[in-house]
């Protein structure tokens, strides 16, 4: 039993270990992230339940930002220079469909660059708490 | 008959994905199809409703359900509604085919075939995106259509309702980068056997308060595998009844279909010990 016990400890203290290196270095940094944005941005561009909402967007500064964003909370020491998400998303109305239909092209595009589906799954945790702060502005 | 019909309701729901496509959810977050009908794992109601309709869309489901335990066979067949990721009603049958002990016992009657009605409110939450899980509750109303069978063993009734509250989380990326589904639910009923050998009994038709849970890890985004417990009430005198419990392995293509394959253990059923055996699940969803 404290045998079995020990044993757990052990695979826990490994895959702490294991995850000691950022998720912005496991995933292959600045070159990979700014590769999923391309993706990301190619599809919900080509996707008619968000495109829309995207129509007045300047895509190169959001290119911009949402790059310095992943690289910020990826732990990859970026300074995010953009607007809150609360303001950033207010008078766009996002339902929760739209923000879902966001996230499966974000998913897409990560399949697209063959992010292990471990780091996709990381990198979307990150990403989900700001859904509050997204839909209903 | 049951395939037959079972088959139809599979394909009236095939062709009216199309129709509506709320396809909006994530994979695999409109959960499986129970039982009873209702989104949840094999055997347990989670607080998940069932389709992929977010709140400005409606959706729904179609199953098929069949257990094998070699003395036992159970089929089920059903549909799920669901309006604006808010509330959910559900339709199911089953039918138990008793092959061994109506033989053995000269039963009148070879099958004991049951309807389930029930509807889920989600009252918070959100199992993938808020702090706190995902919380419903539900009933399940429940007829017995072959009641001479569960009178014969001590049965009072030939319907009830169940009343539950469930609270669902999945936690994204929490096991080795892997999403973790847990559910926990809480059941007052007064069935013998989910409601297949009646109601109560003539000395005791109080509500039992039964615990159910849930866990599941989704290897990757369309396929999941986890295990379920539920407890249940013993109260016939001519048998025991047990706890069941299953392990599951789950497979969503795409968000039209899903696929189950899991072992269930169901324990003493009327007289019978050990049933154990293999429970295979198609759905349909739109």
């Amino acid at each position: 039993m404290r045998t079995k016990w020990m044993i757990l400890f052990l695979v826990i203290a490994v895959s702490a270990c294991a995850h000691q290196r950022s998720l912005y270095d496991r995933i292959g940094g600045t070159p990979v992230l700014t590769a999923i944005v391309d993706s990301f941005i190619a599809r919900f561009a080509d996707d008619t339940r968000v495109a829309p909402t995207f129509a007045k967007s300047d895509i190169p500064k959001f290119r911009k930002l949402i790059i310095e964003q992943f690289c910020n909370i990826t732990g990859g020491g970026c300074t995010y220079t953009g607007r809150d998400m609360k303001t950033t998303h207010q008078g766009l109305h996002l339902t929760e469909t739209q923000f879902n239909a966001l996230v499966e092209d974000l998913q897409d595009a990560m399949a697209t660059q063959r992010i292990p589906i471990e780091l996709q799954n990381e990198l979307i945790a990150k990403l989900a708490p700001m859904r509050a702060d997204i839909i209903h502005q | 008959m049951k395939r037959a019909s079972g088959f139809v309701l599979l394909l009236a729901f095939a062709v009216t994905a199309n129709l509506f496509g709320a396809d909006s959810r994530l994979l695999a977050t409109g959960g499986l199809t129970q039982v009873e009908g209702t989104a949840g794992g094999g055997i347990v109601p989670w607080a998940v409703l069932s389709g992929y309709a977010t709140e400005d869309q409606v959706g729904g489901t179609g199953f098929l359900t069949y257990v094998n335990t070699g003395d036992y066979s159970l089929w089920a067949a059903g549909g799920t509604f669901t309006l604006h990721n808010r509330v959910e009603f559900s339709a199911a049958e089953q039918r138990l085919h008793l092959g061994t002990l109506a033989e053995a016992l000269k039963l009148p009657g070879a099958e004991l075939r049951q309807q389930v009605f029930g509807v889920k409110f989600r009252i918070l939450g959100d199992a993938v995106y808020t702090r706190e899980p995902q919380i419903a509750v539900g009933l399940q109303y429940k007829r017995n259509l072959d009641f001479a069978i569960p009178k014969l063993v001590g049965a009072k009734d030939k319907d009830g309702v169940d009343v539950y509250v469930a609270a669902t989380k999945v936690f994204l990326a929490a096991a080795g980068g892997h999403h973790v589904l847990l559910n926990g639910t809480l059941r007052a009923t007064k069935a013998n056997q989910m409601g297949l050998l009646g109601f109560g009994t003539a000395n005791d038709s109080g509500y039992k308060l039964v615990p159910e849970a849930s866990a599941a890890i989704l290897l990757n985004n369309s396929v999941a595998m986890g295990g379920e417990y539920r407890v249940k009430p013993d109260r016939l005198a001519f048998s025991r009844e047990d706890n069941w419990s299953d392990f599951f392995i789950a497979y969503f293509p795409n968000k039209n279909v899903g696929f189950v394959m899991a072992v269930a253990q169901l324990g003493t059923i009327a007289t019978l010990p050990h049933q154990s055996g293999l429970f295979l699940s198609f759905q349909g969803s739109f």
